[in-house]
């Protein structure tokens, strides 16, 4: 039986590095772009020379006939994308009454234009075969209010809204749709954070720690896998009970 | 860029065998239509219009509904054919 072949945006770091580290040790074929190489990046592409399963480009997620190309060009190299997880997104914090418009434009751009465009370009494929899973990672920014995230939690929030839609219209045709909404886990984004938020954070959370990727990319791992085959449509929030 | 363009005959065939292939494979009769029919009354349905798309993107790697055209402007098996072959031509 073929290796399923997932498409990561925004797979060289953070949480998408994560995300695709568990997907190959999963068995899958992994295509993933972002701006800029990393280490993860490099590791992957010294261990599978010939990109075997491992696809890597260097993309602006915001340039839709960059991404049209790269979903083209996975299809021709592996002949198929079973899955599809809409990671690439970008934190500009800060006070909203002060924000740059170009700022805003931005985090609309990549944190959800972007991922809208990809799952289009991704999706008329998985139709035809009758078959697919769309993993939209969102934030629990998208269901609670927090100061200072005023246009991240919209655009994750939109990404929700798009979730439950698509799962709706694509249901039909066995794509499942659903997002994932972490809370605060130790990543870049929580590095900007001072030792007294991280407390506070911490003294909140019922589980009484911050998450962590391995944690997040495991339940991605689940709603792509044969495990999740009734579930379409949810928003996952794995944020050790901070919202409960 | 598109090398070895297909012709308009080509093209016609390919997309009224796609759409007889779609619709048995959805277990309804193969249906028997022409340029002037509605796409609707082949048996597509919407989604099946998708996959054509997706199926004749793998033929030609172009997609006219990406961005140039809106699928809401195609109505006929013939204007459908007609969007690809203006969209190769051009490419």
């Amino acid at each position: 039986m073929a290796r399923p072949v997932v498409v990561i945006s925004g797979g060289s770091r953070g949480l998408g590095a994560g995300i695709a580290h568990k997907c190959l040790d999963a068995g899958y074929i992994v295509a993933t772009f972002s701006r800029s190489a990393s280490p993860f990046i490099d590791a992957a592409q010294q261990r599978d020379p010939h990109g075997e399963r491992f696809h890597w480009t260097a993309i602006d997620g915001r340039e839709d006939s960059a991404l049209n190309r790269f979903v083209r060009d996975v299809n021709d190299r592996y002949g198929a994308i079973d899955a599809l997880v809409n990671n690439a997104a970008i934190g500009r914090f800060g006070a909203f009454p002060l924000m740059r418009i170009s700022e805003i434009d931005e985090s609309i751009s990549v944190n959800l234009r972007g991922n809208i465009v990809l799952a289009r370009s991704c999706t008329p494929a998985m139709v035809a075969r009758g078959s697919g899973s769309i993993v939209n990672i969102s934030s629990v920014n998208a269901v609670r209010g927090n100061a200072g995230v005023a246009v991240y939690s919209a655009t994750k929030a939109a990404l929700d809204g798009f979730t439950r839609a698509l799962a709706r219209e694509l249901g039909p045709r066995k794509i499942r749709v659903n997002s994932v909404a972490p809370g605060y886990f130790e990543s870049d984004m929580v590095g900007g954070l001072s030792e007294r938020q991280r407390r506070a954070i911490v003294r909140n959370t019922p589980l009484g720690r911050l998450g962590t990727i391995d944690e997040i990319a495991e339940v991605v791992l689940f709603l792509l896998s044969p495990g999740a085959a009734f579930i379409t449509g949810q928003t996952i929030v794995l944020d050790g009970g901070l919202t409960c | 860029m598109l090398t070895g363009k297909p012709n308009g005959a080509e093209i016609r065939q390919t997309i009224h065998r796609v759409i007889t292939e779609i619709v048995e494979r959805s277990g309804r009769p193969a249906p028997v239509f022409g340029d002037d029919d509605l796409l609707a009354d082949t048996g597509l349905a919407s989604l099946d219009l998708a996959a054509l798309i997706a199926r004749l993107e793998r033929v030609w790697r172009v997609d006219p509904f990406l961005e140039a055209v809106a699928i809401t402007e195609i109505r006929t098996v013939g204007d459908l054919c007609r969007t690809y072959r203006d969209f190769i031509d051009a490419a």
